[in-house]
Formats: C-alpha cells, structure tokens, sequence
C-alpha cells in the first residue's frame, strides 16, 4: 500500500494542488479526446495593476488610479462585495504568493495551470474585478482603464499565448471610446470580439452606438454582454444580502439589455452582428421568450420597426 | 480493513487537518475539540478537495419572538468545513451538509491506539 501525507496548513499555494481532482476528473474522462474551450474564464487583472496602469497615458488619472488602488470594495461602502464569503473561499487571497517562473508572464503561467489541470484546449479570457468599472460615475476613467488594460492584454498575454484569447472591453459610458477600441484592437491577434459589462444604465438602442455595431458587423466580430452585479443599482439596494444581489444581478442587467436590443428592433438592423450573452444561466431565456411574444402580440403599436417581422420576437435572430 | 496509520496522537493541531493518500484515495483527518474525524477529501458537489477548506462556524440566524429578525450569530457548537471550490460546508463532526442533510461527505473510522491515530479503509 502507498501512503503519502499532506499538511495543508503549511503547503504553499499552488492552483495545481487546488485543482489536482479536477485533473484527475479530466483524466478519467479522456478530456484529451476533443476540444474544450472556455468561453467564460476569467482572471484577476487586479494582480497585474501595477504594469497595467503604465498603460494609462494622462498622468493625473494613472496617479489617482496608483493611490485609490483597484477592486472590489469593503463593508464600509455602498459596493461592498462578499463573493468570498467572508474567507470560506480563500484562493484569490492566497493565489497572489503563488510561485511561477520568471517567464513567460505571470498570467499566462496561472491561467494555463487551470486550464491544463481541468482539460481546457483554449480559454477566452475576461477580467474579473473590472466586472462593475461601467457603474463608477467618472466615464473617463473607465476609458483610460480599459483602454490600458485592453493594450497591456494584447501585448503581455494574447500575443504570447495562442490558447488564450479575449473579447476585449468596451467602455460602455463613452459611445465614441467604444468605436476608437474596435479601430484599434479589432485585427490583434487573439482579439475574438468585444465585451460590454452588463452592469451600467445606457441603453443599447442609442444611437451613439451604431458605428459601433456596424463596424463589429463589418469585422465579423460578435459583441459579448457580461453578466455582473451591482449593488448600487437602484432596484439592487432593496436587497439586504448579497446572495439575492448575486443569484439575480447577473442576469438582471443581461435581461433589460437584451429586451432593449429586440424591442429597438437591433437583430434587424444589425443581421450579421452576432452576441453572445455570458454568465447569466439559461433558465431566464424562455422566460424572455414567453413574455415578449405575449407583449408583442398585446403592444405592437410600441415596437412598428418589428412589424416587417412576420414571426414573434423569440423567433428573431438574436 | 486496512489501517492506514496517520500520526501519533496529538500531532495533529487542534482544527488542523492532515491528508491521507492511500492507493487512489485522499482522506482528510481533521483534529476538533481533541476528536478526529475522518472523510473522504472528495465534495460531493463537484469532487473538490473539501477537506483542505477553510473552518468557520455554522451561521445562525436570530429571530425574536415576535418573529422579527434580529441578527446573525455564530454558533461555536457547531463547527464546518468548507470546500476551497465552490463554499459547500459540511459539519466536521458529521459529515453531513450545512442545509442539506441528503448530502455528505463519506466518512471513515478513526482508531486510537498505543499512541497512535489510524484510519480504516
């Protein structure tokens, strides 16, 4: 008999040992016989801050972003953020000590641990705390963070890494911001499509964003809408615990944009566009289905641009 | 049954934990109010490695009698372990789930002897 031990307390973290049974899990399964892709995986780009906010060219904002620092938020704040459950999940504590080699960067050595262990062939790859940068009230830093980030991924990860991709951000806050990110990071390699965090207060339909769409369309590139979760959100602050804020944020915000974006009639003015609708769950699509077909059907007079549609909303392409 | 020896009594801190491999199968021993107890260091959830989680107490809500809420409290009688994975939490010294009692960890059987802590499998 082989007998081995192990003391936790005093292991060093390595998300090897943490996802040791997932790749044994992967093993049994012969995840080696077809291709797995991620299209969710994220990463905590919070840990490379400091290369990241090198990126930021106005210097007043970098120097704001340096001392605020970067993330999610404590108890004392209307923001406050309890994914980790009070230390019940300590992994993106003890992930930071994690030891790697000096190359290749940090992020490609982490994220290709987990994906080796759980059988993954290629990854997208989101940021994980820039998951509510659309809700800060400042539109300018989200573009100086986003557009620094979006440059420090292209250029430290997927021009390294041909099994990470990313759909890259898109500062939602600044319509024209948003046409400039395509322009300029449409063709790099890796660059899969573009993200919008879900979490914000525009309106898909606005005008400001149809260059947008239609130079994604041109480019054949999907736009993605992440899912996330606000607590400052107005209907949120009715909830007085997190778990309601997590179970319903994601696919809240995911739900009033879609409904926007059939409703203003986008499938038909943008065909070739696809979206991509992401960590939301899939139990709320045949709510969606069932509850704007009977809408259309009782309120046609709100949605005359879909009148040239012979079939009901849940049949449009989106 | 094999006995697998895992270490001399005492050894092991109190709320510390030691895993055992053995062949094919890990098990977590974990020290608690100077008793071991012993499970498998699969979740049933999604196979995570519940025995190297965090312990914290069982959480307890407190309503008055007049059925207002009042608050939260920990309850120290109780206390859990709790899959680094996904946060399921399971009492040390049952194996059983936080909320649901259909779901455990497998549990196996401590002996004490001559100083030393074994464990069947």
């Amino acid at each position: 008999m082989d007998t081995r031990f192990r003391d936790p307390s005093v292991e060093e973290f390595n998300t090897n040992t943490l996802l040791a049974h997932a790749a044994e899990q992967a093993e049994k399964r012969h995840y080696e016989d077809f291709l797995i892709v991620d299209v969710d995986a994220h990463h905590y780009e919070n840990e490379s801050y400091a290369e990241i906010l090198e990126y930021i060219p106005d210097k007043v904002i970098r120097e704001e972003v340096r001392f605020q620092g970067y993330g999610r938020t404590g108890v004392a704040t209307a923001d406050a953020n309890y994914q980790n459950l009070a230390g019940r999940i300590n992994r993106v504590k003890k992930r930071i000590t994690e030891q790697v080699p000096p190359s290749p960067h940090r992020e490609i050595t982490l994220t290709k641990r987990w994906m080796d262990a759980m059988g993954v062939d290629i990854s997208c790859l989101f940021p994980t705390p820039m998951l509510t940068l659309a809700t800060v009230p400042r539109a300018e830093v989200e573009v100086a963070l986003s557009r620094a980030y979006n440059r420090w991924l292209c250029e430290h990860v997927l021009a390294n890494e041909p099994r990470i991709r990313s759909m890259l951000y898109l500062p939602f806050n600044d319509p024209d911001a948003c046409y400039e990110m395509v322009q300029e990071f449409g063709e790099h390699k890796g660059v899969i499509g573009f993200m919008v965090t879900s979490p914000h207060e525009r309106g898909v339909y606005n005008n400001a964003y149809v260059k947008t769409y239609a130079a994604l369309e041109e480019r054949g590139l999907p736009l993605a809408f992440h899912g996330g979760f606000s607590w400052q959100e107005q209907t949120f602050r009715m909830a007085n615990r997190f778990i309601v804020v997590h179970a319903l944020g994601f696919t809240f915000f995911n739900m009033m944009h879609l409904s926007n974006w059939i409703m203003n009639a986008l499938p038909e003015r943008f065909p070739k566009l696809k979206l991509i609708w992401i960590e939301s769950g899939l139990a709320w699509l045949p709510f969606l289905m069932q509850r704007l077909d009977n809408e259309y059907m009782m309120r046609s007079s709100e949605a005359t641009i879909c009148a040239t549609c012979s079939s009901p909303p849940s049949r449009w392409r989106w | 049954m094999a006995e697998i020896f895992v270490c001399k009594s005492g050894e092991i801190a109190d709320d510390g934990v030691r895993i055992v491999r053995s062949d094919d199968i890990e098990i977590g021993v974990i020290r608690h109010r100077g008793k071991y107890h012993a499970y498998r260091n699969l979740c049933p959830h999604q196979g995570g490695p519940v025995c190297e989680g965090a312990r914290m107490p069982k959480v307890l809500e407190v309503i008055s009698a007049d059925r207002r809420y009042v608050g939260s409290r920990f309850d120290d009688e109780v206390m859990h372990i709790v899959c680094p994975w996904h946060a399921y939490e399971f009492e040390i010294e049952t194996g059983i789930h936080a909320v649901d009692p259909k779901v455990r960890l497998q549990k196996f059987n401590i002996i004490e002897r001559n100083g030393e802590i074994y464990v069947t499998v």
